[in-house]
């Protein structure tokens, strides 16, 4: 072929301009450590990690999700732990207050005590979380569930479940209904501190020792279930991390720059740009003019 | 019959033929660097001898003549290199113009569309799941706003990429006008030095350069005909023939791809022109979809929004507030993205944002529902970010065709040009040993007429 002197320089600028602009998009990609900046990039790639960073928003919501459905169990959790050593004191006191050996001053003395095991009662029913929110009124959870009218414990919560989203369309009930158990054991204790006053001894040890530990059962169930949740709920923590780690590394996969693979591209168009520099430069020194003598 | 000074005519003619061929090379080794410059050869040929007799009739051959001063081109090649101009200009522009739509939506990272539907989803779960906690609501409404943001953006953008685009199809059009009727005037500088039998190489080279420069705004194909004019046509369209330029109708659709001038309509193939119109076409696809987007964002959160209530009762009433802005029936719903709003209600305290079913302050019914709607199956078949995201591969898969084919037009364009430049363009050694060869050559013409003019004198000092 017939080289002209144009084409001759051309030809050579053309292709340290492409030698510089490789060596530049290798350089690009070792600085900012990414492979796929635009869809086009890799546009199945790119569907990989648009799926993958929705799923990751997704866990990562749930994990804010379980935080709240924690606050609820949590405070549940705590709340139960109480009315059960407060519970397990009344069952103490009455067994004490039903020996007849007991003087009728200690008597009125235990007896003063349950009525503070009771004021304590309400306010563990009334027990708010870190929304304050009353954790156990049910859905009705801005009004404190459980109010005194005379001696009788009224609860205004509702029944109704308070659930959290922990995973796709999973749904954990995070409340515990304990509105007649909360309200039944209030009224033990009053049946049993009126008898404790009256000194009614065959009823303290007949009834109320009987109601109190059927209290106690109750009372169990509830917390074991309450276990039970918060157990599930550090599984699916531990789940959710396990799947973000996952997730961050799929779109990692895809998005990112293999370093080691991108640093040799580098070296390796750097060389290339610095060849066609140098031949660039030859090519200059040849031509017919330098061997005609003037 | 030849006569006394028969030789050192014959010399003349030679020094005479050698000088002009020294200056064609000349006149290449300056035009090494020009664009668009064909170079020129000197076609020699033998003049007409004359006859003498001696035994018989003999002819005696009289010297040398240019015939003509050729600019070497191959026409053919020419005419693929204009159709190979007008692919490679249009998947340039093409290429380039969707980008400028990929680089609108910010995908596939984390602060793209997707992103923000994502999040304003999953902000429905976290109030379902603390539906009394301020705080998720005011998420809520930050991750709306996030959203409307994004997709509003995006949307303006687009709009001012279809503006920008529709502007300088209007000044490709003012310049393929520019261009053609340079075209028509140098056809007419062109007939009138054939007219005198003279080839015109430079202004057919300058033709040649604005027929190449129209051929990257729209694809054109030539014919030239007899009186050595050149007519063009843009598809049906004659935009150059022997009596003159016409100017190409500015009323364009981008859909069809088509100008017409009010009676006809031809077809826009090739060159910067379809390089445009497919960017404005993609704009107008991706806002349409964005419009379609937030319309069935808008109805549907509204729609169940409406049905929450946050006072409790039996049944429960339904408090009828929209969570965005939206006319009420009977009038005109409102459309597309940049009507997108929060309504005023929302805007102006978070506690209207409905969350429950029952209108108990613990229900977050209402919020897992909307919160569910990431799943509902909206578009035409496709949840919502399903939808966004299979536009954003078709885009993609678009873009990546139309940066193929820019690289493949590239390469082929590169191959012609090397080629027509290895027809066409100026070589300074091949310059340099022409020159020097029509050096020697005038040199030995100059001692031939010393040796004539010998012999002349000594014929005339023969008689003294």
């Amino acid at each position: 072929m017939r080289i002209s002197t144009s084409y001759q320089f051309d030809s050579v600028s053309k292709r340290i301009q492409e030698a510089q602009q490789r060596y530049l998009d290798a350089q690009q990609r070792v600085m900012t450590g990414k492979r796929v900046v635009t869809v086009s990039d890799d546009p199945f790639g790119s569907s990989v990690i648009l799926n993958a960073r929705r799923m990751q928003s997704q866990v990562e919501q749930f994990g804010t999700n379980l935080r709240s459905a924690k606050d609820y169990l949590g405070t549940s959790e705590q709340a139960f732990e109480q009315i059960n050593t407060l519970t397990q004191r009344a069952y103490e006191l009455t067994v004490s207050a039903a020996n007849s050996t007991t003087s009728p001053d200690a008597r009125a003395n235990m007896a003063r005590e349950i009525s503070s095991i009771q004021e304590r009662l309400i306010q563990l029913g009334n027990s708010q979380g870190i929304a304050q929110q009353y954790v156990f009124a049910g859905q009705s959870s801005t009004t404190p569930p459980f109010t005194l009218s005379g001696t009788t414990l009224n609860f205004q919560g509702d029944a109704n479940d308070v659930r959290v989203e922990v995973g796709p369309s999973e749904l954990m009930k995070v409340n515990s209904t304990v509105g007649s158990m909360i309200t039944t054991l209030y009224q033990r204790l009053q049946e049993t501190k009126v008898r404790m006053e009256s000194g009614d001894l065959s009823s303290l040890s007949n009834i109320s020792l009987q109601d109190l530990k059927n209290s106690q059962d109750a009372l169990r169930l509830e917390r074991g279930q309450t276990g039970i949740q918060l157990q599930r709920i550090q599984a699916l923590e531990a789940h959710h991390a396990r799947q973000k780690e996952d997730l961050t590394k799929r779109i990692s996969d895809v998005e990112d720059v293999d370093m080691g693979e991108a640093i040799m591209q580098l070296k390796l168009n750097e060389t290339v740009y610095q060849a066609a520099l140098q031949v660039g430069a030859m090519n200059d020194r040849l031509s017919l003019l330098d061997y005609i003598r003037g | 019959m030849p006569g006394s000074f028969h030789g050192i005519d014959l010399a003349s003619r030679a020094l005479r033929s050698f000088q002009r061929a020294i200056d064609v090379s000349g006149q290449n080794v300056a035009n090494v660097n020009t664009r668009g410059y064909s170079r020129q050869a000197v076609d020699f040929a033998a003049t007409d001898p004359v006859s003498f007799f001696s035994t018989n009739r003999q002819f005696l051959g009289t010297g040398v003549g240019i015939t003509s001063v050729n600019r070497i081109r191959d026409m053919l090649l020419q005419g693929r290199q204009h159709q190979v101009t007008a692919s490679l200009h249009q998947f340039l522009t093409s290429s380039g113009s969707l980008r400028e739509v990929e680089s609108v939506y910010n995908e596939p990272g984390p602060e793209g569309i997707s992103n923000a539907l994502d999040q304003f989803f999953n902000s429905w779960s976290g109030l379902a799941s603390a539906p009394t906690d301020p705080a998720a609501r005011m998420q809520v409404r930050t991750k709306a706003q996030t959203l409307i943001d994004r997709m509003k953006t995006a949307y303006r953008s687009l709009q001012d990429l279809k503006t920008q685009s529709q502007t300088e199809v209007q000044s490709t059009i003012g310049r393929i006008n520019e261009l053609a009727t340079q075209v028509g005037e140098l056809n007419s500088a062109i007939r009138a030095a054939k007219v005198q039998g003279a080839s015109p190489n430079d202004l057919m080279d300058r033709r040649d350069a604005a027929i190449s420069e129209l051929s990257s705004l729209i694809q054109v194909n030539t014919a030239e005909n007899s009186d050595g004019t050149m007519s063009v046509f843009a598809s049906q369209f004659t935009l150059v023939d022997s009596f003159g330029a016409k100017s190409y109708p500015t009323s364009v659709n981008p859909a069809t791809m088509e100008a017409t001038d009010g009676t006809n309509t031809f077809s826009i193939r090739g060159g910067k022109l379809a390089g445009l119109l497919t960017g404005i076409v993609q704009s107008d696809q991706s806002m349409a979809q964005l419009d379609d987007m937030a319309n069935q964002i808008r109805a549907q959160v509204n729609s169940l929004h409406r049905t929450g209530t946050n006072t409790p009762g039996t049944p429960p009433v339904a408090a009828n507030l929209n969570f965005f802005a939206q006319n009420d029936p009977p009038a005109l719903p409102m459309t597309g993205v940049m009507t997108l709003n929060l309504s005023n209600e929302v805007l102006s305290s978070p506690a209207n944002i409905m969350t429950s079913v029952t209108g108990l302050a613990g229900d977050g019914g209402l919020a897992l529902s909307i919160s569910g709607l990431k799943n509902a199956t909206m578009m035409g078949g496709k949840t919502l970010s399903n939808y966004h995201k299979e536009n954003m591969a078709a885009l993609g898969q678009q873009i990546t065709y139309h940066q193929g084919a820019r690289d493949t037009q590239t390469a082929i364009a590169t191959q012609i040009e090397n080629q027509q430049q290895a027809i066409s363009g100026v070589s300074l050694d091949d310059e340099m040993a022409n020159m020097l060869r029509f050096q020697r050559s005038y040199q030995a013409a100059a001692r031939m007429l010393s040796i004539f003019d010998q012999v002349t004198e000594d014929l005339i000092g023969m008689v003294r």
